[in-house]
């Protein structure tokens, strides 16, 4: 694996007692990497730990080789990423050229290249004539690519974009989806997207983080998480179905009913479908069609969310005990 | 139609980034730039401002010239009391610029609180400071450029008044003589008002860093700053004593003022310079630790 752009041992973050992140160690690759989780996983919370914004109970969290919650390192790391955050924190009476242009300038920009920039990367978020209206009169459509155009003004090697697709409607999110795939893509920029819309993730990032209750339950490449696991098959067939589901469960196999095809759930050591056309045989129906059925990323999403879930549960019930 | 100009490309910067850019000077102009966005308040409230500077100038103009006309050509006894008539008009002069400034304290007051009430109350409510502190910005940046925009408006309410009325003066003085014998009087004005206004812009921006709504903000800095002289006068009154004044920002100002215009506005003080000096003192001390410890928090959350 590359040279990780955010480096994470044993991060620690409590809120009095309530624990946000427990002890998260993590390595996250360059290119775009999704944060996954659902409401209250801690993502948002690892995302202002990486930008300084919070101070870690124990740990660290290194990004572009600095340490955020060091004051010398926080002013460097700061240059280098841009952030695009969950909540609507435009500030009113502004136009979106004067918003962009005075962060600009206060990342270091000059006054002339600001501007230019900020010209640039409203034209790339498409926010045309809109640009010279306040702010607060803005849809929400125009304030989450307002938001983006902010965090790319200064050209960032890393972005760190919370929840970029919250509230708006399906024509604007494929566009926000398409902006954030070509940056992560076609522009090399380094990605970390915290959203809880599996979609999203599957559609722009090729590694994903999966956070539940403060914690990394599953990370890896979207593509071999997704890939055909060889578990499960789709199975088509011409004749008699129950009987064949029969021989199936008799077999000792799992089988669920999918319309007029069965899914097979083989055994954790079955390496083909040898079970399955063997059962076929002995019922004596012919099969139309077997297909190994790919996970989605849903799917490995519940499975390491519903893991920890169950890890919780044993532990509550020892606790009890 | 999209203009000719118009890119949806994404192009990468090749510049660089200032190393030591003026960050607080570009938040304080973003600052001011929306604040006078509204019209309506700014001619509400510097309209009083501006009369009563205009007046005072035609004030100042004509006292010079009256006097350049009584005394015509003197000479032998009648320049020499020429001179002492206008050394008499200077201090006039002198003390009615002080007047002016403790006048207008009220209104600068009021316009200080309206521009500087929101200037941290709104980016906490909107939550701003996620966009700000997500940059290469210092909290004392941060706090330079909100400080900045309160007290350029404090600048325009009072400084820049004074310096216009001595101005006048020091054309419309014969021979140049209110600069001359005066230049001090240019120089407390200008110290008076930045000490005024400095004042009062780290008072309202420590208010302004407590709350997430600018009314909330603006009504606490006027109430704190009225209600305390409400209550040295009530206490003053009830202990027939007016050592509680000392309580009394203004009285505090005012007697600081009398020192450095060489003035007495009010004779037999029950405080003294120094007191008035150590009240205003300890506001700042504890304005400033308010404010940055919020701003603090606003950046950094432990």
């Amino acid at each position: 694996m590359s040279e990780p752009v955010i480096a994470i041992r044993n991060l620690v973050k409590r809120y009095g007692r309530v624990e946000a992140l427990r002890k998260v160690s993590v390595d996250v690759p360059p290119g775009p990497v999704g944060l996954l989780g659902p409401n209250g996983a801690g993502k948002t919370t690892l995302i202002k730990l990486l930008l300084g914004l919070l101070e870690p109970t124990e740990g660290e969290a290194m990004i572009a080789g600095c340490d955020p919650s060091k004051k010398a390192d926080r002013i460097e790391v700061r240059k280098r990423i841009g952030y695009m955050p969950e909540g609507d924190c435009l500030l009113p009476n502004t136009t979106g050229v004067e918003l962009v242009t005075t962060l600009g300038r206060l990342t270091g920009l000059t006054r002339d290249d600001a501007l230019a920039r900020t010209h640039e990367v409203l034209d790339y978020v498409e926010l045309d004539e809109a640009r010279y209206r306040p702010v607060n009169e803005f849809s929400t459509g125009m304030k989450q690519r307002m938001k983006l155009a902010q965090a790319l003004v200064h050209d960032p090697e890393i972005l760190l974009l919370d929840e970029p697709t919250n509230g708006l409607d399906p024509k604007g999110r494929r566009e926000m989806l398409a902006l954030i795939d070509d940056l992560g893509r076609k522009q090399g920029k380094n990605i970390l997207l915290c959203s809880h819309l599996l979609h999203d993730v599957e559609l722009t990032c090729d590694h994903v983080l999966v956070m539940n209750k403060g914690e990394v339950v599953e990370t890896g490449n979207v593509a071999e998480m997704t890939k055909e696991d060889g578990l499960s098959l789709t199975v088509t067939v011409d004749g008699d179905a129950a009987l064949l589901r029969k021989t199936l469960v008799a077999s000792g196999l799992g089988v669920e009913d999918r319309g007029d095809k069965l899914l097979v759930q083989l055994g954790p050591e079955a390496e083909d479908a040898d079970q399955v056309f063997l059962a076929a045989a002995e019922a004596g129906v012919a099969l139309t069609g077997v297909e190994p059925v790919k996970s989605s990323l849903e799917q490995v999403f519940l499975r390491a969310v519903g893991a920890t879930a169950g890890v919780a549960t044993e532990q509550t019930k020892e606790e009890l005990a | 139609m999209k203009a000719s100009t118009h890119t949806d490309v994404y192009r990468p910067f090749v510049g660089e980034l200032k190393s030591h850019p003026r960050r607080a000077l570009v938040l304080a102009r973003a600052g001011i730039r929306v604040s006078f966005k509204r019209k309506l308040p700014a001619l509400i409230l510097f309209s009083p401002l501006a009369i009563a500077c205009i007046v005072m100038c035609f004030r100042v103009h004509f006292m010079f010239t009256l006097a350049e006309q009584v005394s015509g050509t003197p000479n032998g006894p009648e320049a020499a009391m020429m001179v002492t008539q206008i050394q008499a008009l200077l201090g006039d002069v002198v003390q009615n610029i002080f007047q002016f400034v403790q006048q207008s304290s009220w209104f600068v007051l009021i316009v200080m609180a309206w521009y500087g009430s929101g200037q941290i109350a709104e980016d906490q409510r909107v939550g701003a400071n996620l966009l700000y502190f997500s940059r290469p910005l210092s909290r004392l940046e941060y706090l330079g450029g909100k400080f900045l925009t309160v007290f350029w408006f404090g600048f325009l309410a009072m400084v820049l008044p004074c310096l216009l009325i001595c101005m006048v003066a020091t054309f419309a003085s014969p021979e140049w003589s209110f600069l001359k014998e005066e230049w001090d009087a240019i120089l407390n004005s200008i110290l008076f008002g930045v000490l005024w206004v400095s004042t009062i812009a780290i008072f309202v921006l420590a208010i302004s860093s407590l709350t997430s709504r600018k009314t909330y903000a603006l009504v606490g800095s006027a109430g704190i700053v009225f209600g305390t002289r409400a209550l040295s006068q009530l206490l003053s009154g009830l202990m027939d004593d007016a050592r509680p004044s000392i309580l009394n920002l203004f009285q505090n100002m005012e007697r600081v003022g009398e020192v450095l215009f060489d003035v007495t506005l009010i004779r037999g003080r029950a405080i003294s310079v120094e007191a008035s000096l150590a009240v205003i003192v300890l506001i700042w001390v504890v304005s400033l630790y308010v404010v940055t410890e919020r701003i603090r928090r606003m950046e950094v959350v432990a």
